[in-house]
């Protein structure tokens, strides 16, 4: 079997719509970071493969700036849950709702 | 082998300065005692001005950096991003005077708090720039980021911690949906550069088209039009205010930069495809933003909901670049005089915050502000009634301008939701400046050096674009893509 | 003489300086020392209006000469290449016309007067300074607004006397006194200051609409440029492009010119919009008398004046709206309404303000018939004589008001208190309600010849200033043919009949009989600072008259016009510079109602026998001797039958016609007014209207509809279809995000559907 581009595709948007699912669907806050980067990912999944497609470098050259940037994320959002765990003792972003309406 | 590609480094020397300033001025905040962090703050404009004095000089002159050979540059400067550019440094400058009583009066007073909001400006104004769809993300991701940190400034907060962990998680979701985006525009077009995807695209490909819908909602995400909009009042009621008032302008801007940006310059010809889309969030985005800031008793959520409101009202100038590229100088100009009466508003709330626990910060506190206070009082009315849109304010110019041009393209009924809409703000504005002037109450305000500065600016320029808007009207026109020489490679 | 006219931008530059002085520094003045510092600040601001009256006197001396218009430039405002056909182009300059000049001099003429009375008014006030600054900053305004040459400066101007009124009725925001219904009253001026304002703002929003029309219509907001292209347009019976339609002229300009009236409707309180008005009067009684009596109301009939061309060929036209009637036609019968509901009103009113304010709705009612029907120069004449004797007669009350108090203040230093007074126990005396009053013109004797001559100038008698202008609009409506005319004349002669009855009900309140109260037994005329003014005032009242008076006899008319010697007429001869409606009446491209050039005798006659009747019977009959007490029910509130057999017309047809009247009145002032207007329209529906449409917006957008519908919606669907997606529950951060999810949905769905279209 040939695997063209449009597999690719078809499981990069799977990815993307599992991680999607996971971010409206979880309740830990680092589960849902988990899935946030699986969004990123099947994104840099499909670059990879158009950029084999193409023959062209632009589409993984993209893929190491977002890895790049999704590790300063992931800092800053680690960061973020250890201040918040210190003090809450819970990660659980459902309880985080001081401010609404 | 690789051709070297030309660099032009000019371009962007006003972001080079920024960069190199803020990675000395960590080294420099070393060596600064705790307690003195203000030389920080102030350290800070030596950064600021020698950019926001290189940006003025770029006026008039168009240019591209990092050309390929034979392709397309990465980085474009022309009047529309030296206008935005200029938006972004003055947002900056004001935001250190505001900001540096404030955290010290909060306790938060630690220097990466200024050079993050460097970082900050500088992924801002490569977001105007950025001519390539991989510099727009790694621009978002720059003005972002900081941007999340600054929100949860205050480890001692929940209410800040929580806007924060909000901010962030929300934020990166709706990047993620952007970097799809990009994705799929790269596989519709094998490129991502903005000029090539002009001439690639078809709008046969379905891949295209909900390549489009992708990047659109990760604008509209920073901009906080609706449905995006959720984050915007938690975020701005936890977060530092000082740090509300330079977000609630740059991150603001920097969206509709790069949301301007790419429908002007990678779409325009799907005008007529992406104007009901533009028409139905800008009309939801002002119906529900004043809508629901009717009914806010905190000033600072009452704020957050106002900032969505106006971002529909400058959306209404977005679709009617649809058919009028010309019209982007209507939301270039509000964007503009709102910069002002925004920071101004903040600065009077900043002045009647107490530090102590988040109090001060209801629409209730004002009472009888006015008896004590009466210039700040009045600073407050005016940018009130500005925020409102009564004539002799920039407020009023800058709707004047949108709802004109949304009535030369055409858009008669999102002008007529916006006028309606406009006349409820009136609602919630006044409230304030009726608990200043017209009750009795307890109301104290601590004006420092810095505040009144901005204030006095605030209230300055206000006044001068409600009596004098044609100049700056001008430039704004001048700042559209219609004026810009289409930028030809190597060049 | 060209000189002169440059002087123009000072009429601006005094009151501005005046805000400035009192405004920044005023306070610290009073601060060092109460007395020297009420003077200087005081003074101070009277000079700078005082000074703007000169101004305003140099224009009319330049006018004298050179009697065309006048276009001072001062710099450019809106400078917009790209908008419109043509460009949008806005200079800021001032128009210096015969009609101008006429707004200004009654606007700083009145206004320095007073000022001069506000120092002794405002005496002792805490917030002295802030006072003359608002007073200032209200001239400003109001010259902005009479000298703009578009109507885009005109709507600065609007607006800004828009923000003074606001700003001035609640004044005492911070009084504490116990007031109506239990709150504060300080809480009750807020009430009505921003009463004023929204009231104002759907008012404002009808003027934005219309210059917006009018840009787009004729290609431009300034006043000439606008009606020369109408005229034009008219003549050669063009069409105009609008929205890619084309309309006639007529159509455009009626809807125009309905625009206009809906935003003269708001200022100058007219039906529907006229509940703000008697409200309003919570002010400070200078501002009553400056701002909502003599100028800022009378702006929207000189908008309507100003605007006279497009009204006149709104009329020529011949376009007609609701069965028949052409908009001017609207206009007059709008007035006329109002002006015989306002007067209805004001029978049943006991504060002696709020009678005077619905007097001024009622005359203002007057003024917008007037220029309905084409009778500009009786509405302007009218307009300035009614500044001068309305001014005086809220000059005059406020001087009672005053006296009352002060009579007050003395009964309980002194402490005697006298049961049969109930009205005077200390937690409810109202020093304007009229029943405490009564009396009084043997306290305050100025005050009381003043009030009587702003009594007779009021209810129409000759030779006060009131005889004349109310006369000419009512032979205007006499003279001329067609139902509308009619209708009005009738309207207004009834309106006229009830101002007669309403002002001989006051003065014999108020000035007759014995006194009320211990208070009205005590009360003292007021200081010289507030006296003379009232006197100046009576005088003008005395003599407008002069401005525009009618020939006697048809000979006298011949004569003058022979002898080309005309003493009479004079304002129409200065009007007829800038009223530019006459000159196309000349040319007879329209066709302009006739105001009589001659004193009609039957008129004259008709309406001075029925104001003699109404006050006679007011004064002499139904208040004879009531009431003895402040606390006696008002006779129009019993059954009216003990004075019924008095009167020498048959009992039978005054039982049904009386009670009826009565009847009317009241269900005028309580069912239509209060309960139906003030309480019922405005709390009920638009009050509560508003605030359940935000909330349940609030929360349907941002609780209900994403917690309640969608999240726990889908999440219960989502948990009773399939656990395969593990435990759901709902979370604020999600329902943010799924907030953005649904969005992303609901975009691509939308392109995907444009995809297959």
């Amino acid at each position: 079997m040939v695997v063209t581009v449009g597999w690719y595709v078809a499981l990069s948007v799977a990815l993307f719509t599992v991680g999607a699912l996971g971010v409206l669907l979880r309740r830990n806050a680092l589960i849902i970071f988990m899935s946030i980067e699986l969004m990123l990912n099947s994104a840099n999944l499909l670059l990879v493969a158009f950029a084999r497609e193409y023959g062209d470098l632009n589409g993984q050259i993209l893929v190491f700036f977002v890895l790049t940037v999704a590790a300063a994320e992931v800092a800053v959002g680690l960061a973020l849950v250890v201040v918040i765990f210190r003090r809450r003792k819970s990660i659980n972003i459902d309880d985080m709702r001081l401010m609404k309406g | 082998m690789f051709a070297a590609p030309t660099l032009n480094l000019w371009v962007i020397t006003p972001l080079i300065i920024l960069t190199v300033w803020a990675i000395i001025l960590m080294f420099i905040d070393l060596f600064i005692p705790a307690g003195k962090k203000q030389w920080t703050g102030w350290l800070t404009l030596v950064g600021l001005i020698p950019a926001l004095a290189l940006t003025l000089m770029q006026w008039g002159q168009t240019g591209g950096a990092f050309i390929a050979e034979g392709g397309q540059p990465m980085v474009v400067v022309d009047n529309f991003a030296t206008f935005l550019n200029t938006l972004y440094l003055l947002t900056g400058i004001l935001a250190v005077f505001i900001s540096v009583s404030y955290i010290r009066d909060a306790g938060l007073e630690r220097g990466e708090y200024y050079f993050l909001m460097l970082f900050s400006i500088v992924g801002m104004m490569l977001m105007g720039m950025a001519n390539d769809l991989i510099l727009i993300f790694l621009a978002l991701e720059l003005l972002s980021i900081p941007l999340y940190i600054l929100s949860g400034f205050d480890t001692g907060s929940d209410t800040s911690e929580e806007s924060a962990l909000k901010y962030f998680l929300l934020g990166a979701f709706s990047s993620a949906f952007f970097l799809f985006g990009i994705a799929l525009t790269y596989g519709a077009t094998g490129t991502t550069s903005l000029p090539v995807i002009l001439d690639t695209i078809s709008l046969d490909d379905p891949l295209a088209l909900a390549a489009l819908g992708m990047l659109l909602v990760g604008f509209a995400f920073k901009v906080g039009a609706v449905p995006f909009h959720m984050w915007t009042p938690d975020v701005y009621e936890g977060a530092p205010t000082s740090v509300v008032a330079f977000m609630s302008i740059g991150a603001k801007v920097a969206g509709f930069a790069a949301l301007m940006r790419v429908l002007g310059q990678g779409f325009p010809m799907w005008g007529e495809l992406w104007q009901p889309a533009i028409v139905v969030i800008s009309a939801l985005t002002m119906i529900v933003g004043n809508f629901a800031a009717v009914r806010q008793q905190n000033i600072k959520r009452m704020l957050a909901y106002s900032g969505i409101a106006n971002a529909g009202y400058i959306l209404i100038g977005v679709a009617a670049s649809a058919t009028d590229p010309e019209a982007i100088s209507a939301s270039l100009y509000y964007m503009l005089a709102y910069l002002f009466t925004n920071i101004g508003a903040f600065a009077v709330v900043i002045a009647v915050e107490k530090l102590d626990g988040q109090k001060g910060l209801l629409v209730e506190d004002y009472k009888g502000l006015a008896k004590r206070h009466l210039l700040l009082s009045l600073a407050l009315a005016y940018f009130m009634f500005s925020l409102v849109g009564i004539p002799l304010t920039g407020g009023f110019t800058a709707k004047f301008y949108v709802f004109g041009a949304g009535v030369t393209a055409g858009l008669y009924w999102l002008v007529v939701i916006g006028a309606i809409t406009s006349v409820v703000s009136a609602f919630y504005y006044l409230r304030p400046v009726l608990y200043a002037f017209m009750y009795e109450g307890p109301a104290v305000a601590r004006v420092s050096r810095g505040l009144m500065f901005v204030l006095v600016v605030a209230v300055f320029a206000t006044l001068v674009f409600g009596i004098f808007p044609g100049p700056w009207y001008e430039l704004a026109s001048q700042a559209t893509f219609g004026n810009v020489a289409t930028f030809v490679a190597g060049g | 003489m060209e000189q002169l006219i440059q002087l123009a931008p000072l009429l601006l530059v005094f009151p501005g300086i005046g805000v400035l002085f009192n405004g920044l520094v005023g306070r610290k003045f009073i601060e060092n020392n109460r007395t020297t510092g009420e003077k200087w600040t005081g003074w101070f601001g009277t000079a700078m209006a005082v000074a703007a009256f000169f101004v305003a006197v140099g224009l009319f001396i330049a006018l004298q000469a050179e009697p065309e218009e006048h276009i001072v430039y001062l710099f450019d405002w809106f400078d917009l290449p790209g908008v419109g056909e043509n460009g949008f182009r806005v200079p800021w300059a001032m128009q210096i016309d015969t009609l101008s000049v006429t707004m200004m001099l009654v606007v700083t003429g009145v206004g320095s007067l007073i000022h001069m009375y506000a120092v002794g008014y405002m005496h002792g006030d805490e917030d002295f300074s802030r006072f003359f600054a608002y007073l200032n900053l209200f001239l400003f305004f109001m010259l902005i607004l009479v000298s703009g040459s578009s109507y885009l400066v005109l709507f600065v101007g609007w607006e800004g006397v828009g923000l003074c009124s606001f700003l001035l009725i609640g004044f005492w925001w911070s009084k504490r006194e116990q007031g109506a219904e239990g709150k504060p009253v300080g809480v009750l001026n807020s009430n009505a200051a921003r009463k004023a304002f929204i009231t104002n703002r759907v008012g404002d929003f009808f003027m934005v609409l219309a210059i917006i029309l009018t840009f787009w219509a004729f290609g431009s907001v300034e006043f000439i440029p606008v009606f020369d292209h109408a005229i034009e347009i008219f003549e050669h019976s063009e069409e105009i492009m609008l929205f890619g339609n084309t309309y006639s002229i007529g159509a455009v300009l009626t809807v125009i010119t309905l625009l206009f009236l809906g935003g003269a409707a708001g200022k100058s309180a007219q039906i529907p919009l006229y509940i703000w008005l008697p409200d309003a009067m919570a002010g400070p009684t200078p501002v009553s008398a400056l701002i909502h009596a003599a100028t800022m109301v009378t702006s929207g009939i000189y908008l309507i004046v100003r605007s006279n061309v497009l009204f006149e060929i709104a009329r020529a036209s011949g376009t007609t709206v609701l069965g028949g009637l052409t908009s001017n036609d609207i206009v007059a019968l709008t007035g006329t309404t109002t002006a015989l509901i306002a007067g209805l009103i004001a029978f049943t009113q006991f504060d002696i303000k709020k009678v005077l304010a619905y007097s001024t709705v009622s005359q203002l009612g007057f003024m917008i018939a007037a220029v309905g029907m084409g009778a500009y120069v009786a509405a302007m004449f009218h307009l300035v004589t009614h500044a001068f004797f309305k001014a005086l007669l809220f000059l005059s009350a406020g001087s009672v008001i005053h006296g009352v108090e002060h009579g007050h203040h003395h009964v309980h230093e002194h402490g005697h208190h006298d049961q049969d007074h109930v009205g005077d126990s200390h937690a409810e005396f109202n020093p304007q309600d009229m029943r405490n009053m009564g009396g009084l013109r043997k306290m305050m004797p100025v005050t009381f010849w003043v009030y009587m001559i702003g009594t007779f100038a009021l209810a129409g008698f000759f030779p006060f200033a009131g005889f004349w202008s109310k006369d000419e609009i009512l032979a205007h409506a006499n003279n001329n043919p067609g139902w509308v005319y009619t209708v009005v004349y009738y309207g207004l002669v009834l309106a006229a009949f009830c101002t007669a009855f309403y002002m001989g009900r006051q003065i014999k309140m108020v000035f007759f009989g014995k006194p009320r109260s211990d208070s009205a037994e005590h009360a003292v005329e007021s200081s010289p600072t507030m006296t003379r003014p009232l006197v100046v005032l009576a005088f003008l009242t005395i003599i407008a008259g002069l401005l525009n008076l009618a020939h006697f006899t048809q000979t006298s008319y011949e004569n003058a016009k022979a002898i080309e010697n005309e003493i009479q007429l004079r304002l129409e001869h200065w009007l007829e510079h800038s009223v530019e409606a006459y000159h196309l009446a000349e040319e007879g491209i329209i066709n302009l109602p006739k105001t009589p050039t001659v004193l009609q005798l039957d008129v004259a006659l008709i309406s001075t026998l029925l104001a003699l009747a109404a006050i006679f019977l007011a004064a002499f009959v139904v208040y004879r001797n009531k009431p003895e007490k402040a606390t006696d029910p008002d006779p129009l509130e019993r059954t009216p039958i003990w004075w019924m057999a008095v009167l020498p017309i048959n009992t039978i047809a005054m039982k049904g016609i009386v009670p009826a009247y009565n009847w009317l009145a009241y269900q005028a002032a309580y069912t239509l007014d209060w309960r139906f207007w003030h309480d019922w329209f405005h709390d009920r529906v638009i009050r509560d209207g508003f605030v359940a449409f935000a909330n349940w917006l609030g929360r349907t957008f941002d609780l209900k509809a994403i917690d309640g519908g969608l999240v726990h919606g889908t999440a219960r669907l989502v948990r009773g279809t399939a656990n395969m997606f593990g435990q759901i529950q709902s979370g604020y951060v999600r329902n943010y995000a799924l907030a953005v999810f649904l969005g992303v949905v609901a975009i691509l769905t939308y392109f995907i559907f444009a995809y297959f279209n």
